[in-house]
């Protein structure tokens, strides 16, 4: 669906390759964090592939991107997100319009969508964002969790393969940001939308995405499914990168020797991971080191 | 200010009626306004915009535009006031500085106009969504979307750039910056650690809106529209009973 | 220190209440947390702090000034004021005259400003870029730009909203480092934060705040285990509070993965509480 082979890019106006040598291919109805410390790349990567670079950031472009088997160099921003739909940092600066189903048509009446389909698409992306009851509402008295469901369901209205999402979430409250979270996981299971998020909130990538990147100066040097990510602790703090806190207390179980599956991606599982050691059904049980630091 | 300009929520008649209509309406009366010079025509205009912002159930909203016009208006006469020494001497408001009867007509007569004239521009705004009024220009009057957009956008962003200088304005101040001089020198310098700030913001806020216009089609060819905006009765109503107003304007004036 | 009596404010006479009748007190080298969903008042009540809002009743002292009287420009002397968005407040060409503005302005004698400046920057790990300009630099140098030059007042309170928002785990490390020794040399910190993390890390008390109200006022340990007035205000514990409390009583006093582990072990090995 998405692929990239050999890719690096340059801004205009600087010498330093903003990501460099990527070569990743991203799969029909993933779910994809992105992660790493700040100017590690991660905002250029999601830009190559809803077109805004080479299309808005010029640049020397390196190698080729293919979505949905279009080189993007090719295509333009305005053809491409028919595929890929963008949602950026804030919303304020992205809602063009004062009411909500006026947002949602904006990008259809673009393409010039006949009034009629316009009607159809408008009522499914409100229904496939969950916000439903938000339709006659004034953009500007919503709440910034609604606020960036509004520019997903706008985005969507465009029925895109793929939703990229750059840092969605970092002006939101946690009922916001799980809010967000909670309707990507469902356009992602219940409508296969492939989704591509780079976000701080690891806790909540690793809650939520099957498959995590971590970048590091304009390389990927880590791209697998979430667990096997994580197993990776150490070598992520020592990249700057936070840890859920479930993989670290796993982590500090299994040098006891008290766990050796693998590590919980949220709390549910953190709690059968516990009650396995204190039931003692966990077979692979050794007298424990005590000394935890 | 910026009350002045933002879209009130509501769904009166009045904000049924067509943009082209409230246009027609705010245009129309700003023009009447200066062709008649009678201090009853005009505040009977203004009368019939409160009428109208009380009628939509805007009136809150409407009060404190009203309340700030009427502080620019009065200022507007006080000048006024000082540079008319034609007439008859009323009364001295300074050792000095007299009122005198012609100043105190054309300075009256200044303000009432420039209430009058704001006012329905003002109403227009607030009782009408952004997107409508975009149609109605690019459909009805045949403007090109894209500048009708960096218009509509442009008054639109007013509100976002205000609230950013008063967070500007608050994160100066709790560094010990003293944003409240008279001294016109040291105004201007007062000014500059607020305007470089907003200034950065405004730049990133419009590269978002860009990219984010982009990833969306924006001017990719030619736009549909989802809302036809029709004609009813009442339009044509409102807008022969506007029309009327004008040579009512110039009969009376 | 500060002193908040029954405050209440709305912007305006028609406008619901913002704060609804806050009485808090905030002591001498205290590390509070301020946490509650966007629009629950809380940067409200922070700009009530430095005079920037002024109370529509009851009051606010600081250091036994009342902020209804007192200019905010005076109040300045007394608590630093970071704001969320370092971009709000960063004009100057250099670094230097960025740290330099609030002083400056504060009317410090020119002889010690200079050393001041160079003090602060070595503290904040600015040292090398005192030339460069502020905007070339990344967000989370910008932030600490912004830091230095509220510390540059040497204010004996410091206010800040949200500080860590927007960058990544490295550079909130390192901003919440600094703000703890500050706090450990006897700075009074309050802080907003949606970090529950960050929270249960550096600050000692938390008040939550929701509809304008004060919900809970307690140490951060007993506070961060009311899921229910959690919940009301839109957050959820910590993860580790979270699984401590889906075992009852056995790990309540647990807070971070180190003091989970422990308390596992000494369950798990033999002759140990069985759960």
């Amino acid at each position: 669906m998405i692929r990239f082979n050999d890719v690096s890019f340059s801004y205009e106006n600087s010498d330093e390759m903003a990501v460099r040598n990527i070569n990743a291919h991203i799969g029909r109805g993933e779910f994809v964090g992105i992660i790493g410390p700040s100017g590690a790349g991660k905002s250029t990567l999601l830009s190559m592939i809803n077109g805004v670079i080479p299309h808005f950031y010029k640049g020397d472009f390196y190698g080729e991107v293919l979505v949905c088997g279009r080189d993007t160099v090719e295509s333009t921003c305005g053809k491409l997100s028919h595929h890929v739909g963008s949602v950026f940092q804030d919303p304020e600066s992205q809602i063009v319009s004062t009411v909500v189903e006026d947002e949602i048509a904006f990008g259809l009446e673009n393409f010039n969508i006949p009034a009629g389909e316009i009607e159809a698409r408008l009522a499914e992306a409100l229904r496939m964002a969950g916000i439903e009851h938000l339709r006659h509402e004034s953009t500007a008295a919503l709440s910034g969790g609604q606020k960036q469901r509004v520019t997903i369901a706008a985005a969507i209205a465009l029925r895109p393969e793929i939703l990229v999402l750059d840092e969605p979430t970092s002006q939101l409250d946690p009922r916001g940001s799980r809010q967000v979270f909670t309707t990507l996981r469902q356009l992602n299971r219940e409508y296969g939308i492939t989704i591509i998020i780079v976000e701080q909130k690891v806790m909540l990538l690793s809650e939520f995405c099957s498959r995590l990147m971590v970048m590091e100066k304009g390389r990927i040097i880590m791209d697998g499914p979430t667990r096997s990510v994580l197993e990776h602790n150490d070598r992520l703090l020592e990249l700057g990168i936070n840890c859920p806190r479930i993989v670290t207390l796993t982590k500090l179980l299994k040098n006891a020797s008290l766990w050796s599956g693998g590590y919980p991606v949220d709390v549910d599982e953190a709690e059968t991971v516990v009650r396995g050691i204190m039931e003692g059904t966990h077979d692979q049980y050794q007298e424990p080191e005590l000394s935890i630091q | 200010m910026k009350q002045m300009l933002e879209y009130v929520h509501g769904n009166s008649l009045i904000h049924r009626l067509n943009p082209l209509t409230k246009l027609i309406f705010a245009v129309v009366t700003c023009v009447a306004c200066f062709i008649g010079s009678n201090h009853l025509f005009l505040l009977g205009i203004l009368l019939f915009t409160i009428i109208i912002a009380g009628a939509s159930g805007i009136l809150g909203r409407a009060a404190g535009v009203y309340k700030a016009l009427f502080i620019l208006g009065l200022f507007l006469m006080l000048f006024q006031l000082l540079f008319t020494p034609q007439g008859r001497i009323l009364f001295y408001i300074l050792p000095g500085v007299p009122v005198t009867d012609i100043g105190l007509g054309f300075s009256s007569l200044l303000m009432l106009r420039m209430m009058a004239a704001l006012a329905p521009l003002s109403l227009m705004l607030m009782l009408t969504p952004m997107n409508e009024l975009l149609t109605a220009m690019t459909h009805n009057l045949k403007v090109p979307y894209r500048y009708a957009f960096a218009v509509v956008t442009a008054l639109r962003f007013i509100p976002a750039f205000s609230r950013e200088m008063d967070q500007i304005m608050q994160a100066q101040r709790s560094r010990g910056h003293e944003t409240d001089t008279r001294n016109p020198i040291k105004k201007i310098r007062v000014i500059i650690p607020m305007c470089i700030p907003l200034l950065i913001s405004s730049v990133r806020k419009v590269e978002t809106m860009a990219i984010s216009l982009e990833t969306r089609g924006f001017c990719t060819g030619p736009r549909s529209c989802r809302k036809k905006l029709g004609f009813t009765l009442f339009d044509i109503l409102a807008i022969i009973l506007v029309m009327a107003a004008l040579p009512v304007s110039i009969i009376i004036g | 220190m500060i002193s908040i009596r029954n405050l209440s404010y709305r912007y305006n006479k028609k406008a619901p209440l913002v704060l609804d009748n806050i009485s808090l007190e905030i002591g001498r080298g205290e590390f509070v947390a301020l946490v509650g969903q966007n629009g629950a008042g809380k940067t409200t009540l922070l700009k009530q702090l430095n005079g920037l809002l002024k109370p529509s009743s009851g009051s606010v002292t600081i250091n036994g000034l009342d902020t209804a009287t007192v200019k905010t420009s005076e109040l300045a002397c007394h608590i630093g004021f970071l704001f969320q968005n370092p971009d709000h407040q960063i004009f100057c060409g250099t670094v230097y005259d960025e740290i330099r503005f609030g002083l400056v302005n504060t009317r410090r004698q020119q002889e010690l400003i200079d050393g001041r400046i160079r003090r602060i920057a070595g503290l904040l790990g600015l040292e090398g870029m005192l030339d460069r300009n502020p905007f070339t630099l990344s967000k989370g140098e910008r932030q600490r730009v912004a830091l230095a030059s509220v510390l540059a007042l040497e204010t004996e309170i410091l206010v800040l909203d949200e500080p860590t928002t927007g960058q990544d785990y490295k550079e909130c490390v390192e901003i919440m480092e600094i703000v703890k020794s500050l706090n450990q040399q006897g700075k009074t910190i309050i802080m907003v934060s949606h970090d529950m993390e960050v929270v249960v890390d550096y600050c000692e008390r938390t008040i939550v705040l929701h509809n304008g109200r004060v919900l809970e006022d307690d140490d951060t340990g007993i506070v961060l285990r009311k899921t229910e007035s959690l919940g009301m205000a839109g957050l959820e514990p910590p993860q580790i509070i979270q699984l401590a409390q889906r075992f009852g009583p056995l790990f309540q006093d647990v807070i971070s993965p180190e003091d989970m582990a422990r308390a596992i072990i000494s369950c798990a090995v033999p002759g140990g509480v069985r759960a």
